[in-house]
């Protein structure tokens, strides 16, 4: 009970902060309590015993402050304006309630909270298989490391595809050169950067 | 970017070997306790910005080149790959092809800490070269305003007084396009113009002593 009371608390801490990020007029103070809110999120997977989710959640929202408090001070933002028109409003209004009404449906199916999922699951599905035979099968003590490496690696490597293309895309899209080449049109054939190094002392 | 103050600047030197060894850690014991590749390397990626931000870009890049995190992030992306093509050896693609060894020790789960390692030295190289190329797009945006100030004068003094610029955007606008334009037209060994307006760190690695260092270093 205890500890619905604590998940409780934190994910009304980080509803506030969402509902802070999202009507504050300032880009800075949105962009900080936006980070609060990933805090508390990190902060309810510890409590709900997922310290792996916890982790990557907290050091990948440290990332992301930093990067978004940077762009945040170069572009020198300052407010938002707020407001919108009416049907917007109501757009907005209708599309929530059917997503409350989804959810809803589909959270009636969970089983009660604090009780593994896995196992209610029934047996034979794939994720009693995997907590039963993790271990000897893998060799891992930590199943979720043991999943996404060993039997779900397919999906690390999509992932790994991912973050490579997007790695990819941006330095292709912000490096100096680019800019560069977008500043002065008529230059002439391509050069490669190597051979302007190799030309210059 | 400039650096911040010497108080941020000397902590900065003392934590930010653990910072990395934490992520080193995170990453090889992934398989044992909590973290993994992914968390342990975007925390060796936030050591490394920690230190770009307290020390400056520029001092950051003399330490330790962007070139070279392009090409960590490739091998880590190959690795991993190299990892599963590297299942077939027992059979199948992705296939655990070490000894599972005794659980609950380092050197356990066959391919799983190989696994990790690959994914670790992506992730904190590809988050480390993303930070560093947004920090000098930021640079290349925020310069043109200081030329502007400049080259107006001076092409103000040879041609007339009638082309003195306005105050106003649109005069800040046209000053701005040309001195963009100048820029452009200039070779690329023009003198310190350019490479001051638009930096390149190659070309300026080049020209400052380099002190060598962990990942530093020119090829």
């Amino acid at each position: 009970m205890t500890i619905v009371l604590l998940l409780a608390f934190v994910l009304g801490l980080a509803v506030m902060a969402a509902l802070v990020a999202v009507e504050t007029t300032d880009t800075l103070s949105a962009v900080i309590a936006l980070g609060a809110l990933g805090f508390f999120v990190s902060t309810g997977f510890l409590i709900l015993c997922a310290p792996d989710l916890a982790i990557t959640q907290v050091v990948v929202e440290v990332l992301t402050l930093v990067v978004l408090i940077r762009a945040t001070i170069a572009r020198g933002v300052k407010t938002i304006s707020g407001g919108g028109e009416l049907f917007g409003r109501a757009l907005a209004l209708v599309a929530l309630f059917i997503v409350f009404l989804v959810s809803y449906e589909v959270l009636k199916q969970l089983p009660p909270f604090g009780e593994p999922a896995a196992l209610a699951a029934g047996a034979g599905t794939p994720s009693v298989f995997y907590l039963l035979h993790g271990l000897e099968r893998t060799g891992a003590a930590n199943y979720v490391t043991a999943i996404i490496l060993d039997f779900r690696g397919y999906d690390t490597l999509g992932e790994a595809t991912v973050i490579f293309t997007a790695v990819l895309g941006a330095t292709a899209i912000l490096r100096r050169r680019a800019h560069k080449r977008a500043e002065e049109p008529t230059r002439g054939p391509f050069i490669p950067r190597t051979e302007l190094e190799e030309d210059s002392p | 970017m400039k650096g911040m103050s010497p108080i941020v600047q000397t902590v900065t030197r003392w934590i930010r070997a653990f910072i990395v060894l934490f992520g080193i850690y995170v990453i090889c014991y992934g398989h044992i306790s909590p973290g993994g590749g992914f968390a342990g390397g975007v925390v060796i990626a936030c050591g490394f910005i920690l230190l770009m931000l307290a020390l400056g870009r520029e001092a950051c890049e003399r330490r330790y080149s962007i070139r070279w995190a392009g090409k960590l992030d490739a091998v880590g992306a190959l690795a991993f790959a190299a990892v599963a093509l590297l299942g077939f050896a027992a059979g199948l693609y992705f296939q655990n092809f070490l000894g599972r060894g005794e659980s609950f020790q380092i050197r356990s789960a066959g391919s799983i800490p190989l696994g990790n390692f690959a994914i670790g030295l992506k992730v904190s190289a590809s988050l480390f070269l993303v930070v560093a190329v947004l920090s000098v797009l930021r640079v290349a945006a925020r310069r043109p305003p200081a030329t502007e100030a400049v080259k107006p004068a001076e092409t103000a003094e040879t041609v007339g007084p009638e082309d003195v610029p306005a105050a106003g955007p649109e005069a800040a606008e046209a000053a701005a396009a040309a001195g963009a334009r100048q820029v452009g037209i200039a070779p690329p060994r023009a003198p310190v113009g350019e490479d001051e307006r638009l930096p390149r760190a190659w070309a300026r690695k080049r020209r400052l002593p380099t002190r060598r260092r962990g990942l530093g270093g020119r090829r």
